[in-house]
């Protein structure tokens, strides 16, 4: 069976698209998208670490390794 | 008529929402792992500690379920008082 | 049969009035991945999925049905006492015109809710490859509602919400390994 091993993967990948010198808006120099942990578990194993309940309801989620906090990746970008 | 909310029916109701939180994680969980014992006894502890919670907030500000799930609606039928969730 | 219990899954709070947020929110409620899609499609699911996934399509479904709920709170709560001209500024005088403050279903752009955003196949692959789609859709609207946001309260909700297809995700996915399973072999973790 798998056995996720949860701190090996990040959750956001980036890439560079292309520029064309023709594309009018400033080039995004990149590009984010999401890859939550779900995709790196086949089958959730029994007894995973959890968030007390309070703070479940807070994330979510009651099972740690299932957390992802999303934040606007071009939050930064001011154009 | 609408019921006065004070800082206990907020306090209260988060209390629920967490609780019942913790039953819907399980109760997805258990649907896809129904043989995992230790997730079936929390299930119950805190399936049991819902029913305490929620008695406890009924008795003050009315039933939270409908169809004779709340047991003893009190001395006057209070199910169309308000405030509904979506305006408090 | 359901039993309505008086009480959001998840607090919802909203920083200020912004009907211009409230018109992207309606995405979530009316639109093709939206809450009710959802809860529609699993629901419906069932009556043609072997029996030993139909308890996560019925809680799942059920699940939508609250977070529905909260949508449609959060976009009650951002154009509350809202006057025509605020509605009117903030891009959504074509949702007052035909429905007042009455929150409807239909998408962001305003096209109603329709039938054909969904499906049931009757395969029971097909129909959960559909359901984790239909997940990954979803958060991925989630993402770009934060992103076009400004409202901390109402990202806070937004980002319970897209947990929970996380987890909804995990959960179709696990349905599947379950229907890929052979009959006597039992789970081994």
């Amino acid at each position: 069976m798998y056995n996720p091993n949860l701190n090996q993967f990040t959750p956001i990948k980036q890439y560079k698209p292309f520029h064309s010198t023709f594309d009018p808006c400033p080039p995004l120099k990149r590009k984010y998208y999401r890859t939550p942990p779900n995709l790196y578990i086949n089958f959730q194993p029994p007894n995973l670490e959890q968030f007390p309940p309070y703070e479940a309801l807070m994330k979510g989620t009651l099972w740690k390794a299932l957390y992802d906090y999303y934040e606007n990746p071009y939050k930064e970008r001011k154009s | 008529m609408v019921k006065q909310i004070d800082d206990e029916y907020y306090q209260l109701m988060r209390q629920i929402q967490a609780v019942d939180f913790v039953l819907v994680e399980l109760t997805l969980y258990l649907d896809t792992h129904p043989d995992d014992e230790n997730a079936l006894k929390q299930f119950n502890q805190y399936s049991a500690y819902s029913r305490q919670v929620k008695q406890v907030f009924e008795g003050k500000y009315g039933p939270l379920m409908q169809f004779g799930v709340s047991n003893n609606p009190g001395p006057r039928w209070d199910w169309g008082s308000g405030p509904w969730p979506w305006q408090v | 049969m359901w039993v309505y219990e008086k009480k959001l899954q998840y607090p919802v709070k909203v920083s200020k009035c912004n009907p211009t947020l409230a018109k992207y929110l309606i995405e979530q409620y009316g639109g093709a991945d939206g809450e009710l899609a959802a809860a529609l499609r699993y629901l419906n699911q069932r009556y043609s999925i072997p029996d030993k996934v139909v308890g996560l399509l019925t809680d799942i479904g059920t699940e939508e049905f609250a977070h529905l709920e909260m949508i449609a709170t959060m976009i009650v709560k951002l154009t509350k006492d809202a006057t025509p001209e605020q509605l009117r500024e903030a891009g959504i005088g074509e949702h007052y015109v035909n429905h007042d403050s009455a929150v409807f279903y239909h998408n962001s752009a305003g096209v109603p809710w329709t039938a054909a955003y969904i499906q049931a196949k009757g395969d029971p692959i097909a129909d959960l490859y559909e359901d984790i789609a239909a997940e990954e859709k979803a958060r991925a609207t989630y993402q770009w509602l934060i992103d076009i946001s400004d409202d901390p309260d109402i990202n806070d909700s937004l980002r319970f919400l897209r947990e929970r297809e996380i987890v909804h995700s995990l959960r179709f996915r696990e349905a599947v390994e379950l229907l890929k399973e052979d009959h006597d072999q039992k789970k081994i973790f």
